[in-house]
């Protein structure tokens, strides 16, 4: 399957084992880690490329159990909005990040929207899905422009850093 | 991980091999089958016994997947709880089913507080959460009086032969 996508302003595209300083260099945020399940902080050049040995096989599989868009802008990837836990004609959960500097241009929001109508039209699934902590409202905002709908608060249903967390669920439904 | 569990009514215990006959007869039942997503009818005592085999190499180990519990009356196994999906310390998804003669007596919501209970005080649970079909109201009543919370409806969670279904989720923490 192709999983190169364009818009105006920007591409979104497979990860290389190549994009790894990149990234480690653009996701290095606090403020990226603490509203996130799987990313640490400080985060090193090695968890990236442990990162991309797990991921990038998945392209190449007829049934991926996930597919991570790199956002590529000006030549640099400065974030992503990843499909994983795929099941395949059913479901997925969506989750996503951007380098800070690119904050607040709706990129994100655009990125998400590609990739849900990705997910339901080629991938023909029925149900996307994201969770996101209820302090954070940007995410919840990226969802809500892309109609997702707050189907409930899950209490202390995750752990982060070793302390109980609620999440919200969000999902489309097709 | 071997509880044992009495109360007036019934004995809840690790199932054992030696259920499938009882089990069988309680289980094979088109109601139970329709409620649940795992539950197949006609029930065989082939079934029984696959399941039971894998359940019972459970208590050995030191993270079990799962935590089932027999109810037992009159040396009979007349339902089951299981704690599925178990995390350390965190949480557990709790799946049950009653056998039909068994049913209206408030065995059921007895027999989930019995192991709430045991998953709060003994396992050191933080959440223990369940589904439910939207159209099973018994089941649901079963969660309301153990004062679970209705947290959301999650839709087109589960495909169940062939069809889209939506999961209503609950859960109690502590």
């Amino acid at each position: 399957m192709n999983y190169i996508i364009k818009t105006k302003r920007f591409t979104l595209r497979p990860y290389r084992m190549s994009d790894a300083l990149a990234v480690a260099r653009n996701i290095n945020d606090y403020k990226i880690y603490r509203y996130t399940l799987h990313i640490p902080y400080p985060y090193r050049l090695s968890d990236a490329t442990k990162w991309f040995k797990k991921i990038i096989p998945e392209y190449r599989k007829t049934n991926p159990s996930c597919i991570h868009f790199a956002i590529e802008m000006d030549g640099e990837i400065v974030g992503c909005v990843g499909l994983s836990n795929i099941e395949p004609r059913h479901k997925t959960e969506i989750g996503y990040w951007l380098t800070r500097r690119y904050w607040g241009q709706g990129i994100v929001p655009e990125a998400v929207k590609v990739v849900t109508a990705f997910a339901f039209k080629k991938l023909k699934l029925r149900r996307v899905y994201a969770y996101t902590f209820p302090p954070n409202k940007q995410s919840g905002r990226v969802l809500q422009k892309n109609g997702f709908k707050r189907e409930g608060l899950l209490v202390e249903a995750t752990k982060k850093a070793g302390k109980l967390r609620d999440e919200y669920i969000w999902a489309r439904v097709k | 991980m071997n509880y044992v569990i009495k109360t007036k009514r019934f004995i809840l215990r690790p199932v054992r091999l030696s259920d499938a006959k009882s089990m069988v007869a309680n289980i094979n039942d088109k109601e139970i089958s329709r409620q649940t997503l795992n539950i197949p009818y006609p029930y065989t005592l082939r079934d029984a016994n696959k399941w039971l085999k894998r359940k019972t190499s459970y208590y050995r180990k030191a993270i079990p997947p799962s935590i089932p519990f027999a109810i037992e009356i009159d040396k009979k196994m007349a339902g089951c709880v299981d704690l599925m999906h178990f995390v350390p310390r965190h949480k557990s998804e709790l799946g049950y089913w009653l056998g039909r003669g068994y049913r209206g007596q408030g065995i059921m919501t007895a027999a989930v507080r019995e192991v709430v209970a045991l998953a709060f005080n003994k396992l050191r649970l933080k959440r223990v959460y369940a589904y439910t079909f939207p159209a099973n109201k018994v089941s649901a009543r079963v969660l309301q009086k153990n004062n679970f919370c209705r947290e959301g409806v999650l839709r087109n969670n589960v495909v169940k032969k062939g069809t889209l279904l939506d999961d209503v989720i609950w859960a109690k923490v502590k």
